[in-house]
């Protein structure tokens, strides 16, 4: 008695069995991977008196032990060369250029960029360095001349100055720069994943709906 | 086992892009409209494998599934594969658009090399063990040739070939493992719950 709309729809009636259980296959995968570890490397390079730090980890949090560190001028010729501690650290003293290119080589194909220009932290008296303090003196003269401030009166150096400052800035912004490291890489977060299965379901939709326009057409 | 952008020559990635657009090609010629959900929804998982890290070994090595798809598809996997790898590229950040191909390559090749291997041995099923070992191996090989091919590609831009295989493939042991256990309790699973799933691409292969 079995006619073949019957067996058809048994066919479709099975097929749909499947659906559930690849659901919930996706979904134990989605879940379980929360947190959500991914697949990449970053580094992140910073300055900190004349010292520059670069951290390098897999996006997920864990640290890129002993990875290759290649530093590059900004017309890419290469500097220095070093690998990652434990702790995914590499740290170099500053070179005297404008910008560096810090790259990782993490191996197995994975590999980072990142460019940190160097001349507004330079503590070097350079030339650009020298152009753009002029007007700032300019525009503090009439100010202290109306006020009638005495010139460095506690025998400090302009220089000196300025080490104090940047020392305390460093140790000031150290903390920051941390928290910079640690909160730039979250990974994947689940719109991330929820909004590429849909995109895949709508594929879906798409694919029918041309299989079914050749069916009819 | 993403590529990042950056590391391969372009000449390779074209190659890799070609030989890649062939493998869809045949995927999409094979693909009837009944096996469209089938091929989206092991997309979708090939798409969220790759968040499960399983985290041993000094580098970070993913679940990949690559077998799992091969097994269900065969050259079928590789569109399923370049829909997942394209969006893991652009959600993720993972390997990269111009990776695009090779990555495709590297993981969809090895894929359908093992439905030819094993699919036999699954579908004919009448011996458990024959069926749990070849549903086995078809998981843990895919991701070891995977890591061959990857170790091959940075090989020809110009990184010494043992020392790069050996890293992956040490990174990916514990995930041929998992693999493989996964396969094979997908493949027992699809062979009770539905096991024209298993024989359907008997048919189209």
């Amino acid at each position: 008695m079995d006619h073949p709309e019957q067996q058809s729809q048994r066919q479709t009636h099975r097929s749909h069995r499947m659906i559930p259980a690849t659901l919930i296959l996706i979904g134990v995968l989605v879940f379980g991977s929360l947190p959500a570890l991914a697949h990449k490397v970053t580094v992140f390079a910073w300055v900190e008196g004349d010292q520059v730090h670069t951290q390098s980890k897999f996006s997920g949090g864990k640290k890129a032990v002993g990875a290759t560190i290649r530093v590059f001028d900004a017309a890419g010729q290469p500097l220095l060369e070093g690998k990652t501690d434990q702790n995914g650290r590499f740290q170099f003293s500053k070179p005297e250029v404008q910008a560096i290119n810090v790259v990782l080589d993490a191996s197995s194909g994975h590999r980072a960029e990142w460019f940190l220009p160097l001349t507004s932290t330079s503590k070097a008296a350079s030339a650009p360095r020298d152009a753009r303090r002029a007007p700032l003196e300019k525009k503090h003269q009439p100010l202290s001349a109306s006020q009638g401030l005495p010139a460095p009166a506690s025998g400090i150096s302009e220089a000196e100055i300025r080490a104090i400052v940047d020392e305390a800035l460093d140790r000031k912004l150290a903390p920051l720069f941390q928290l910079l490291v640690d909160s730039r890489e979250t990974g994947p977060r689940l719109t991330d994943v929820i909004s590429g299965i849909g995109y895949i379901m709508g594929l879906v939709g798409v694919g029918l709906y041309v299989a079914n326009r050749k069916k009819a057409g | 086992m993403h590529i990042s952008e950056g590391v391969l020559t372009p000449a390779i990635l074209a190659g890799g892009a070609i030989l890649a657009a062939g493998g869809v090609g045949i995927g999409l010629r094979q693909m009837k409209q009944d096996q469209i959900p089938t091929v989206g929804m092991l997309s979708a998982a090939f798409f969220v494998a790759s968040l499960i890290h399983v985290p041993i070994g000094p580098a970070s090595a993913h679940l990949v599934l690559n077998g799992l798809l091969g097994l269900l598809l065969g050259w079928m996997a590789f569109p399923a594969i370049l829909v997942g790898t394209a969006l893991q590229a652009i959600l993720f950040q993972f390997g990269g658009l111009t990776t695009l191909g090779v990555n495709t390559l590297t993981m969809a090749l090895p894929a359908v090399l093992c439905h030819y291997l094993f699919g036999r041995g699954v579908r004919a099923g009448r011996d458990r063990r024959v069926f749990m070992s070849c549903a086995f191996l078809t998981g843990f090989l895919a991701v070891l040739i995977t890591g061959l091919l990857v170790g091959l590609c940075l090989y020809l831009v110009g990184e010494a070939f043992l020392p790069a295989a050996q890293a992956l493939i040490a990174a990916h042991i514990p995930v041929m493992f998992i693999e493989g256990g996964l396969t094979a309790a997908c493949a027992l699973f699809l062979s009770r719950v539905r096991p024209e799933l298993l024989e359907g691409i008997h048919g189209s292969s």
